[in-house]
């Protein structure tokens, strides 16, 4: 009996994090980034994307950090509007409070004007976060042609 | 717990050691629920909590699982399509540990449930790794250093 009410509220908690997982959530207020509080050089800085970035808070012990980074190099392989710039949060607890990050892998996507679009958190559903950095793209009128 | 070489493992390795300490810990969940068999479950919780403080510090490559996986899994499986760095499930076995820790200092003061309730939480986590590849302790590294460093 308490085998089974154990069981079933693991096989439950395993299928609400599936369903939450990664979902890309779009900010309503589209708060601007302050670079320099993320160490980054403002002004013309290179590292951006031109119509889209993706900043990903990762730690040392993240265990889909590095998936999720391949995941997004591919991705990214084919938009070079788009950038991806990874933060460390491991030794910076500051950060973390800052911008509200409570798990790895986060992720945030800015637009062109470093405004905070959606945030993601754990590994993301793909074709979400694919079909928003197209329509960010497509916003931005930096269409890009396959 | 920590070292700076990075080393990297096959990340079906860790998940193999949280298959069989989910099943093990169901037997605890099980032994534990009859005060008669109560000392049984008292002896393999405190088993189970030797072997995640072996996984903290000296990794999960080298426990008993790890022998297991390389002896008998690993050499039926196809090579990895990708392999992990070591330090996130190191820290998960110190989550693990920390888990058991606190079932079994309940028990010493009295509380003798605290090991059924320890339990059914390393359950969990356990059965998410195994299950569904989620590292429980690692998702929430940063929530737990955040909770750590208000005290």
């Amino acid at each position: 009996m308490v085998i089974g009410i154990v069981l079933t509220a693991a096989v439950l908690a395993g299928a609400v994090w599936l369903i939450l997982r990664g979902r890309v959530r779009q900010s309503g207020s589209a708060e601007q980034i302050d670079l320099s509080t993320l160490g980054l050089p403002t002004g013309s800085f290179r590292g951006l994307g031109e119509s889209a970035t993706l900043f990903l808070f990762s730690t040392d012990f993240c265990a889909t950090c590095p998936g999720v980074e391949r995941a997004y190099l591919e991705l990214l392989a084919t938009r070079p509007w788009a950038k991806l710039i990874k933060i460390d949060l491991t030794n910076r607890n500051d950060l973390a409070v800052r911008f509200h990050v409570l798990q790895t892998p986060t992720t945030f996507v800015l637009n062109s004007r470093s405004n905070l679009v959606a945030r993601i958190g754990g590994a993301p559903k793909l074709l979400a976060l694919t079909k928003l950095l197209d329509d960010l793209a497509v916003g931005a009128s930096h269409s890009y042609a396959i | 717990m920590t070292t700076n070489k990075k080393s990297e493992i096959d990340p079906r390795g860790p998940r193999f050691g949280a298959t069989i300490t989910s099943v093990l810990l169901l037997v605890v969940i099980w032994l534990s629920l009859d005060s008669a068999s109560l000392p049984a479950a008292l002896i393999l919780f405190e088993v189970l909590a030797f072997l995640f403080a072996l996984g903290a510090v000296l990794g999960t490559s080298r426990t008993p699982y790890a022998f297991i996986f390389r002896k008998l899994i690993r050499p039926r499986l196809k090579p990895p399509s990708y392999l992990e760095d070591s330090k996130p499930p190191q820290f998960a076995q110190g989550v693990g540990l920390f888990v058991t820790l606190i079932g079994l200092t309940l028990y010493f003061g009295g509380v003798t449930s605290g090991i059924l309730f320890a339990a059914v939480a390393a359950f969990i986590a356990a059965f998410l790794n195994a299950a569904f590849n989620l590292c429980l302790g690692c998702q929430l590294y940063l929530v737990l250093r955040r909770l750590s460093s208000r005290n």
